[in-house]
């Protein structure tokens, strides 16, 4: 950010994708370079619906890992990594979505073996998410990162299927 | 008859028909899926063959190629062909357990006169199949059922942005933003300024490579305020002994940077600019881009709070080949230092503590630290504490 007589302020990137799949069994996957996210409390890597309006599903950061997060008016259920990566890893996490309604969170960092965070609870998923928009840091606060892929597939899939299909050699 | 494999379907309007909507049931989603684009172009070459000229009609629009498998309705088939040759609009859902994704589509092929094809797989039993070209209505892309059509979404850095309700980032001179572009400098990064409203693929290498950037990134970052005023004007700065060379080659590919050299044997040499954060307590990051000057040494980039008397950061940077190695003394080094174009290296720096706002803080070049002894010099360039 070149300033001159005054200090500049950059502005923020908003990145919102029409997502109008409703909430099923699934998979979301996404490789980043990791810029700061992780030190941002509730800092989203990517958000499926408005910003606080229940039903969502998220990644956020809290407490220096990332956590996944399905909310509905019924409650909300979390799955929490255990390890963070550090400025300048290369990161994959992957999200499933089960058909109860619970969910998992993975993460891959620097192509080392996938760590997982615990199964949720199942929480009955609704009929629709609150909004039919995918928010990529957005939704709630908003981080740094340099995003390579990202890719939601149907189905509870593996992480050698999702790299297969978000082009990941 | 089979069991559906699927759960795809066709839905068209029939005004003249009693029924007034046709559906055909497919028995899978459309296999075989091919992406494609139509648009007019003409081309001629110079008669020796080294200028191209290309003139494009329009934007022209995406297609999609898929094939209809497995079809044991042939007349229902048919009859969403013809609909689609009299030019009415075709629903295409992939999955009707989820029909808010479908494509509202125009056929383009085949229309009548047409013939189906008896099923390679199943034609023996009567199955029917058929290749299906169809546009949207609105021209645009079939993304992601081009992936097949379990993928909801999908996007990868450098791909197109056409389907983002909205990407959004004002920038002007007072609001830049920049990224590493790899249009020159040998691909290990020049410093390029993106547009308002224009997406930042920014070029990376991995964490633990100094090598040329090899991979897109779309860069998404939240706002952030450069507290350091005159960033690239070092001669607004308050200089100590310190000879400063102006119209150095930048990472921009440009001449901002500076060349910063203390000369004498006498004294140490210093520039130095003050700022105050006040974004509230921090902890605030301090990145500047540094290059090997023609004469090395240990040289200082100090953070210092004037009014609390203590280091927020301080680096002692020595040079090896063109290439910085930093010894913290004071902060914490968040990256590997990264490699740009023509010898620039950029560092960065997360202060020690929180800042106290309100407090005057300085940023200090040494180029040959703290002797009095040793003359050496450091290219310098867009200092930043955000």
């Amino acid at each position: 950010m070149p300033s001159g007589g005054g200090t500049v302020t950059r502005n923020a990137d908003v990145l919102p994708f029409p997502f109008p799949a409703r909430p099923q069994v699934m998979t979301g996957y996404i490789r980043f370079v990791e810029l700061g996210t992780i030190l941002i409390s509730e800092a989203r890597l990517w958000q499926i619906s408005v910003a606080d309006a229940n039903p969502r599903l998220m990644v956020e950061a809290v407490s220096g890992v990332y956590r996944m997060r399905h909310s509905t008016d019924n409650g909300t259920v979390t799955s929490t990594l255990a390890v963070a990566p550090s400025i300048g890893d290369g990161v994959e996490v992957m999200a499933q979505v089960n058909v109860d309604g619970s969910i998992q969170i993975h993460q891959s960092i620097n192509g080392a073996a996938l760590t997982s965070g615990s199964v949720s609870s199942a929480l009955a998923l609704a009929p629709q998410w609150s909004g039919v928009i995918l928010n990529i840091n957005r939704g709630g606060a908003r981080g740094f990162i340099a995003i390579r892929e990202i890719v939601f597939h149907r189905g509870v899939q593996s992480l050698t299927t999702m790299r297969r299909l978000a082009g990941v050699t | 008859m089979p069991d559906r494999i699927g759960n795809a379907a066709l839905i068209w309007s029939a005004t003249s028909d009693a029924s007034g909507q046709r559906v055909h049931l497919l028995q899978a989603p459309l296999r075989a899926i091919k992406a494609g684009h139509s648009m007019q172009t003409f081309q001629r070459q110079s008669l020796d063959r080294s200028v191209l000229e290309n003139v494009a009609i329009g934007d022209g629009s995406a297609e999609l190629r898929g094939r209809v498998r497995y079809d044991h309705d042939p007349v229902g088939l048919s009859d969403a062909i013809v609909a689609g040759s009299q030019g009415k609009t075709l629903r295409y859902i992939p999955d009707l357990s989820d029909p808010d994704v479908d494509f509202q589509c125009d056929l383009v092929a085949p229309l009548a006169p047409f013939g189906l094809e008896l099923d390679q797989q199943r034609g023996i039993l009567g199955d029917q199949s058929v290749e299906l070209v169809l546009r949207q209505t609105d021209q645009g892309s079939f993304d992601p059922l081009y992936h097949g059509s379990a993928v909801l979404f999908s996007y990868r850095a450098g791909g197109s942005l056409e389907a983002s309700s909205s990407f959004g980032r004002v920038t002007s001179s007072s609001a830049p933003a920049t990224f590493a572009d790899i249009d020159a400098g040998g691909g290990f990064g020049s410093l390029s300024t993106a547009l308002s409203n224009q997406a930042r693929i920014h070029w990376m290498s991995t964490a633990s490579s100094v090598g040329p950037r090899t991979f897109p990134t779309l860069l998404l970052e939240d706002s952030r305020e450069n507290f350091m005023d005159e960033s690239e004007d070092l001669d607004t700065w308050t200089n100590t002994n310190a000879t400063l060379s102006s119209g150095q080659g930048d990472p921009f590919g440009g001449t901002k940077a500076w060349l910063v050299a203390d000369d004498s044997t006498s004294a140490f040499a210093t520039v130095h600019r003050n700022f105050t954060p006040d974004d509230g307590a921090g902890p605030y990051v301090l990145s500047v881009f540094l290059k090997d000057g023609t004469t090395s040494s240990t040289g200082i980039i100090q953070w210092r709070d004037i009014t609390a008397s203590e280091d927020r950061v301080n680096y002692r940077v020595t040079w090896s080949s063109g290439e910085p190695t930093i010894t913290v003394v004071a902060g914490t080094t968040l990256s590997n230092h990264e490699r740009w174009r023509d010898g620039w290296w950029r560092i960065d720096a997360l202060s020690t503590t929180d800042v106290s706002t309100g407090n005057i803080n300085r940023i200090t070049v040494f180029p040959s630290g703290v002797s009095s002894g040793i003359k050496a010099d450091v290219g310098v360039f867009g200092f930043q504490v955000e």
